[in-house]
């Protein structure tokens, strides 16, 4: 599995490919999920970075994809360090 | 025309060649499902790059036609007059081409005329997908003032708006994003507010993505081919401060040869960073353009040199620098040469061998400080000797590479022609197969593009001449359908081109018969001739096979034409003949020919070309400034005293110079630089020479002879040999 909840946190990890979409909306629109953590992420589709985009939370970088890391972290919401 | 458009139009007209030849094909073989996807995909490539071209009528015309092409598939037959108006589109995509070639767009009918072509397809293309968008989008600009570190080289602006169901199609934008080279800014927003995550579908794209990047034009627009209808590649020009960072490079380079001068040497270092100074110097300023600054340095350097002192080149290093090409005498090459595609290994290997050479020459500079200090004569001579043989076998290998470089396949050429057999056929009304091989065949450029009119002018007298009426074939036995073979195969060290027919061959008798009468031949001369050698009279001037001038082939245009264009590039012509069987043309070409940038000049009335790598410069001195110095006359140029001779005059003709400025080259001589008054300078060409042969090799004033694009042949002269 590349998308999961564990805790408070959603991590994503490995290649997430659009399949994965639907099961990260799903996690996202749980309140409870907190952040995002995308460290173990190899590679990203861009639905789901669209996702993390939108919904807006908190991501425990750097992103594991370095493009996302470079170009689409500094644009999301910082986690403090340590996680929550 | 920038160098993308250039590309781009080098592709699209391979692309409408292929497609023409693939739809000829098809008619032949409508079942061919193979040559149908390769029409296919053609045609999807060509509205690609026609969308990313921004030209809209160009881009839905294919469009259409490749949503009609779609429609064909599982066909047992073409619908009716489809390979006449495919070809009529393609006729039109090339008029366009070449209308772009020339204005940098496409007519204002376009777009009518597309319709046209398109009436009663039942496909329109839609409204075109792309609009105008400006050369430099503002927000481009604006990114590119955000970024603190701009690279020199092109700057491309990607504005991204991938179709809210691209994912359905299988695109990850952010990953086509991410194969950009050279990445400098990405920006990436909701193209709409986004929904409340509880409401979104996860599987709509809702993004606007725009990107900079430090990437070559053509790579980018590569990249988003696929998208085009939803992506926009455009350059960023630079801020206008930023223009002049390539200036700012070179002053940092002839600082930094400065500094290197200033800082005290080994009196045994010193020469070494005196050569490798100047180098520097002169190669960053021939790379700016800057050719008369690089000259005075080159100078200054030698001079440097030659006194063991560095004050001369540090002179010349701190003179102030302005920019631009300083008045270069010389007027620019003319005449645009036809671009080629490179295979990148060759390219490769090219940048290896430079750095071999820098190499080699490095061991040189090391060897020359050395040769300063306290190195005994042999072991210097020994050493030099090593270095010389190095040198000498890598120019060797950089000849050849170079040569290769200029080698093409015959294949762009060759696929000119299915298409004329095909419609040429039809108005004779005879029926043609035309069998090709071997397109992948290569030879020198120049050749590549010499051949084509000799061999259209073949297949047309194959066509016309060599293969019989349906009727005429049927009584004699043969298929009512005739077959011209077009083949190229290496020969050798040479590659040979045949056109060849299965028609009626050349009657000898006939052709005697012909040559007699329009007084080519004795009648005498005529019947001692064997059979072979009376069909070679079909390459004499004068002589024409066929007993009616027709349309096609008897323009006045014989044979002979097709003989001296094939001699021209240091090929031959052979003639194998089979009367009632068919005539087979073998062209045997050189595989690669060695090409001399010659300058054509006139001296009296005549002319001469004088060899471009001794021209040092052409000026205009007044005759004040030409003083007589014992017999003969002398300039200064440079604070340089030339001596001048008269091209004319050496050569004893009668000049008719007058004017008051003497029209003057000047050309390297082993004795120093020498200026050659001359009458005229009328062209520049690069053209393959011979050596001189005959009388002519008795000459040791002539380095060779070449052919003009008229015809003419222009003698070459060596410089040095006509000197008293």
């Amino acid at each position: 599995m590349t998308v999961r909840r564990q805790g408070s946190a959603i991590v994503l990890e490995g290649r997430c490919s659009v399949d994965e979409a639907e099961m990260l909306a799903l996690l996202l629109r749980d309140a409870g999920a907190a952040t995002v953590d995308w460290r173990g992420a190899s590679h990203l589709h861009t639905a789901l970075v669209q996702l993390v985009l939108q919904a807006g939370r908190p991501v425990q970088g750097p992103c594991g994809d370095p493009f996302v890391a470079r170009w689409i972290e500094p644009i999301t919401v910082a986690a403090p360090p340590g996680g929550l | 025309m920038s160098p993308l458009d250039e590309q781009f139009l080098i592709e699209c007209r391979e692309l409408t060649a292929q497609a023409a030849e693939d739809i000829v094909a098809l008619e032949r073989d409508p079942g061919d499902i193979g040559r149908l996807d390769r029409l296919f995909r053609v045609v999807h490539t060509l509205k690609g790059s026609a969308a990313v071209m921004e030209l809209a009528p160009m881009s839905r015309l294919m469009h259409a036609s490749e949503d009609w092409l779609g429609s064909w598939r599982g066909q047992e037959r073409l619908p009716a007059g489809a390979i006449d108006r495919v070809l009529a589109i393609l006729d039109q995509t090339e008029s366009w081409l070449g209308h772009f070639e020339a204005e940098g767009r496409l007519p204002e009918d376009a777009s009518a005329t597309a319709d046209r072509l398109l009436e009663g397809t039942g496909s329109h293309g839609g409204a075109s997908p792309v609009g105008p968008i400006p050369e430099a989008p503002p927000w481009a600009q604006e990114m590119l003032d955000d970024l603190t570190d701009i690279p020199a080289g092109p700057i491309v602006a990607l504005d991204y708006e991938p179709r809210p169901g691209c994912f359905f199609d299988g695109d990850d934008p952010l990953d086509l994003v991410r194969r950009l080279p050279g990445l400098l800014a990405v920006s990436v927003v909701p193209r709409d507010p986004w929904p409340p995550i509880e409401q979104t579908d996860p599987f709509t794209c809702n993004l606007r993505i725009r990107a900079l990047a430090a990437a070559d034009p053509g790579t980018a627009r590569d990249l988003v081919r696929l998208v085009a209808d939803q992506a926009r590649i455009a350059v960023v020009e630079p801020a206008p401060e930023r223009a002049t960072s390539a200036d700012v490079l070179l002053n940092a380079i002839l600082a930094e040869q400065g500094l290197l001068l200033r800082t005290p040497a080994e009196p045994g270092d010193l020469l070494g960073r005196l050569a490798s100074a100047a180098r520097s110097a002169v190669n960053a300023l021939r790379h700016a353009g800057a050719g008369e600054r690089a000259d005075r340095i080159d100078a200054a350097g030698a001079a440097a040199l030659a006194q063991k002192d560095p004050r001369p080149l540090l002179a010349a290093l701190e003179e102030p620098w302005s920019a631009g090409p300083a008045g270069s005498e010389a007027p620019a090459p003319t005449g645009a040469s036809p671009a080629t595609r490179v295979d990148s290994a060759r390219i490769d290997r090219l940048a290896d061998l430079a750095g071999e050479i820098a190499v080699a020459r490095n061991g040189l500079s090391h060897l020359l400080g050395r040769a300063s200090g306290d190195m005994a004569a042999s072991d210097l001579l020994k050493q030099l000797a090593e270095r010389d043989a190095e040198l000498g076998r890598l120019t060797v290998v950089l000849q050849r590479a170079v040569a290769d470089l200029r080698l093409m396949p015959v294949g762009p050429v060759f696929r000119r022609f299915p298409r004329l057999v095909r419609e040429t056929a039809r108005s004779l009304g005879k029926q043609v197969l035309l069998d090709m091989s071997g397109e992948g065949t290569e030879v020198d450029r120049t050749i590549v593009e010499s051949i084509h009119e000799p061999l259209l002018h073949l297949l047309r007298n194959a066509l016309d001449h060599g293969i019989e009426p349906p009727e005429e074939r049927r009584a004699a036995g043969k298929p009512p359908e005739g077959r011209i073979t077009l083949r190229a195969a290496p020969d050798g060290d040479r590659v040979a081109i045949e056109v060849g027919d299965d028609g009626r061959g050349i009657d000898p008798a006939a052709l005697r018969r012909r040559a007699v009468r329009q007084g080519v031949v004795t009648e005498a001369a005529a019947l001692a001739m064997s059979d072979e050698e009376a069909v070679q009279l079909v390459l004499r001037s004068g002589v024409s096979t066929a007993a009616r001038v027709s349309d096609l082939s008897g323009r006045g245009v014989g044979m002979d034409v097709v003989r001296d264009a094939v001699e021209r590039v240091g090929g031959t012509l052979q003639i194998l003949n089979r009367p009632g069987k068919g005539t087979t043309f073998r062209l045997l070409l050189p595989i690669s020919m060695t090409v001399t940038r010659v300058m054509v000049v006139r001296a009296g009335t005549e002319r001469f070309g004088l060899p471009m790598d001794r021209a040092l410069q052409t000026v205009r001195i007044p005759r004040e400034r030409i003083h007589p110095i014992r017999s003969g006359a002398a300039f200064v140029l440079r604070d340089r005293t030339v001596p001048l001779v008269g091209l004319a005059d050496l050569l004893g003709l009668t000049g008719v110079t007058g004017g008051d400025q003497a029209l003057v080259v000047v050309l390297a001589t082993r004795s120093g630089p020498v200026g050659f008054e001359v009458d005229g300078i009328e062209d520049r060409l690069d053209a393959p020479m011979r050596p001189p042969e005959g009388l002519l090799a008795n000459m040791p004033h002539l380095l060779g002879t070449t052919v003009r694009g008229d015809g003419q042949v222009l003698l070459v002269l060596e410089p040095e040999a006509l000197l008293p």
